[in-house]
């Protein structure tokens, strides 16, 4: 299936610093499902002078395209999406204290004592708690509710509306061999998507689709899939990663994915049977070039590819996400290795890709 | 740099600083470092409580010295590794917070080859003794992940390590402030005003400045007073601010002023004069009513060393003992310049005043 080509592992780009530097600056930077504007603007800087052609549609999704040096050449469609979970405003309750509710799934334990930013401007503001001292034992055992929680933005604050959406102000940091950041899902699969574009293979048209709204149904790779109609979609996002050692020192068999062991392959999730020609794909090269890749347990959850393998007449379609552990809250966490072979995977993946993989029935 | 400025920036630095009760040194040296133009003499107590004295002209004279003491708590609430399982650690607090606050949280562990970032998490139901199907996590089952794996762990942190919010401080609009540990280093800074303010008077007590040690978790400024001998105690603290979670007569709305404490801990008179100095200065205040303990120095204080005259001043601040802590610089002032107002007024015979009215 693989075209024989002497190939090492050594021969591979690395992702730069500068890859590294970007994901800090998209981590930091607020695009909440529909508000996406300023991670489209920093990706637009970074692939304008490399994209051969760059448009945004209708519903936001920034589409670039690196055409191939032949004619009919493979079209391939690379997805990330660009939207992060958050909050909007929905009612000022009195000078600086805001009513809220989230955007996209988050854990509503985890708001309380929090740092946040909102508006354009990034105005800062917390969501605070009762003091401990006036709360009950029997109160504490009680979740505190979104709808019970406020924003603050401090007594004069001006310039925020209802409407307005915040984020946590969780900045982006470096722990050992770990990134830590807010919106690591997904900047990470757009930072990994913007080197992509930069050293795309001459061999396939790619199409890179940064994609809104994902958070909140999938919907910007459903108009993009359409509008797009590519040969192939891979799909690339982080992944849950619940692999922590259980309370009861019993054997954790429902990890979903592992930190340290390479980036994930979707087999099936909530929306998507994935296809095994694209995922015995992406494990014989993984096999073949020496990256290290595992396969996420089939469970819940889903990515862009929900979407993108329905659209049309059906696409054949691939999900290679990195893991991440506490996507979703203030904070989450990957490990720079798995970054750099999932960046190794996609790199090979999108160098080899066949119309000959199709030959094979689904 | 303005007054009002140069205060501000003073405590986003101590509140950057880790302090947690029994761990004072860092914020400490740099308390110390800020009193010592303003004072005479600095000490460090054998327990850690530090003074910063500044004569005043009765002692310089060589009469018979009267003493006023400043306590202000330095340490905040934090926590402690309890045990390292595998990749993540396992905690203990150290003073009371809500467990709810802490998942998200960052953090850094002071561990003996340096501080080592990391966050407060909850891990998945199935690695919980219960799934906490909408409740929340118990604290003795949040773990910190510090994005080390299970070796590098084990080779940098121990049981023991103490554990500090790391949250930075920002300002928001109005003059106020929002970070951790607020609680109580907004009141070491109303001290400092207080000592900046001092310098502009000829004042005849002694001034004792003194940060204690391990208020939230055992009072170590019961120590204080017989290091200090004082005539009178205030007690600087804060208190509850009125906003979301407070709405009751708890609650002190932020920019009112310093709030004056009355009840079993307060010496009337004291309270009294300075009621009295507020409506004289025209510096807006509010009552705080403590029909129990007030939870501060001032509980301590009074009944060490044979008894001080004791009264406490507190600044607002909303969401207390969590790291996003709030109160405005405005209150933060007002306290500073009430104190040094009320010190520069004390004299000779100020104690003659300070008696029980049957």
């Amino acid at each position: 299936m693989i075209k024989e080509e002497k190939s090492t592992i050594d021969s591979l780009p690395v992702l730069p610093e500068s890859s590294v530097q970007l994901l800090e600056e998209l981590s930091n930077a607020v695009g909440v499902s529909g508000n996406e504007n300023e991670i489209r603007s920093i990706i637009r800087r970074e692939v304008s002078s490399v994209a051969d052609n760059l448009t945004t549609d209708t519903i936001g999704n920034l589409i670039a395209v690196k055409h191939a040096k032949n004619d009919h050449a493979l079209r391939v469609m690379v997805a990330a999406h660009m939207d992060e979970v958050g909050f909007m405003i929905v009612d000022k309750e009195s000078d600086g204290i805001f009513k809220f509710q989230v955007v996209g799934g988050i854990d509503e334990r985890a708001l309380a004592g929090k740092a946040v930013q909102v508006g354009k401007k990034h105005a800062p503001g917390v969501i605070g708690a009762c003091p401990v001292h006036l709360s009950t034992p029997a109160e504490r055992e009680v979740i505190l509710k979104t709808e019970n929680l406020r924003i603050d933005t401090g007594p004069g604050s001006k310039d925020i509306e209802i409407g307005d959406y915040a984020t946590f102000s969780t900045k982006f940091k470096r722990m050992g061999g770990s990134f830590c950041g807010k919106a690591i899902d997904n900047r990470i699969g757009v930072a990994t998507l913007i080197e992509l574009l930069k050293n795309a293979p001459d061999s396939i048209e790619l199409i890179a689709a940064f994609t809104v709204q994902e958070e909140v149904g999938l919907r910007g790779a459903e108009v993009a899939a359409y509008n797009i109609n590519p040969d192939f979609a891979f799909v690339i996002d982080c992944t849950p990663a619940n692999d922590q050692p259980a309370w009861d020192h019993s054997e954790n068999t429902l990890y979903r994915t592992k930190l340290g062991q390479g980036p994930a392959i979707y087999t099936n999730d909530s929306r998507t049977l994935y296809d095994h020609r694209l995922i015995r794909y992406l494990s014989d090269l993984g096999d073949r070039y020496g990256i290290r890749y595992q396969y996420r347990q089939p469970a819940s959850g889903g990515t862009d590819a929900g979407a993108i393998h329905t659209s049309r007449s059906g696409i054949p379609t691939i999900s290679l996400s990195v893991p991440g552990r506490y996507t979703h809250t203030a904070a989450s966490v990957i490990r720079k290795a798995d970054w750099e072979e999932h960046y190794r995977l996609m790199t090979v993946a999108l160098r080899h890709i066949d119309a000959d993989i199709l030959k094979e029935n689904r | 740099m303005d007054e009002k400025t140069s205060l501000k920036e003073f405590l986003k630095s101590i509140i950057s600083l880790p302090g947690i009760s029994g761990y004072e040194t860092a914020v400490s040296s740099a308390i110390a470092a800020k009193w010592k133009p303003l004072t005479d003499e600095i000490i460090v107590s054998p327990v850690g409580n530090l003074y910063g004295i500044k004569k005043g002209f009765l002692s310089k004279n060589g009469k018979p010295s009267k003493r006023i003491m400043m306590a202000v708590h330095m340490d905040g609430i934090g926590m402690v590794i309890e045990r390292i399982e595998k990749d993540v650690l396992y905690f203990a607090p150290i003073g009371g917070f809500d467990p709810r606050i802490l998942p998200g949280q960052e953090v850094i562990i002071h561990s003996r080859s340096g501080d080592i970032q990391g966050i407060i998490v909850q891990l998945a139901p199935h690695l919980l003794s219960e799934p906490f199907t909408g409740k929340p996590v118990p604290l003795d089952q949040l773990v910190i992940d510090t994005g080390l794996n299970a070796e590098e762990l084990k080779e940098t942190v121990q049981a023991g390590d103490t554990v500090s919010y790391a949250n930075l401080p920002f300002e928001m609009p109005s003059d106020c402030i929002a970070g951790h540990s607020l609680d109580n280093r907004a009141s070491v800074a109303a001290v400092t005003q207080c000592l900046t303010e001092l310098q502009r008077f000829n004042h005849a007590w002694d001034v004792y400045a003194v940060g204690t040690t391990q208020e939230e978790t055992v009072f170590l400024s019961r120590t204080t007073v017989s290091d200090v001998k004082p005539d009178i105690a205030i007690a600087i603290d804060v208190t509850f601010a009125k906003g979301p979670g407070v709405d009751n007569y708890k609650g002190k709305p932020l920019e009112s002023g310093p709030s004056i404490g009355f009840g079993a801990n307060i010496h009337p008179v004291l309270f009294n004069q300075l009621k009295q100095l507020c409506e004289q200065l025209d510096i807006p205040y509010t009552l705080d009513p403590l029909p129990q303990m007030s939870g501060t120095d001032a509980h301590p204080i009074q009944t060490a060393s044979g008894g001080v005259a004791t009264c406490l001043l507190s600044i607002p601040l909303r969401y207390m003992h969590t790291p996003v802590e709030m109160i405005s610089i405005k209150d933060v002032m007002r306290v500073g310049h009430l104190m040094a107002e009320y010190i520069a007024r004390l004299d000779e015979n100020s104690l003659d005043s300070i008696k029980w009215e049957d």
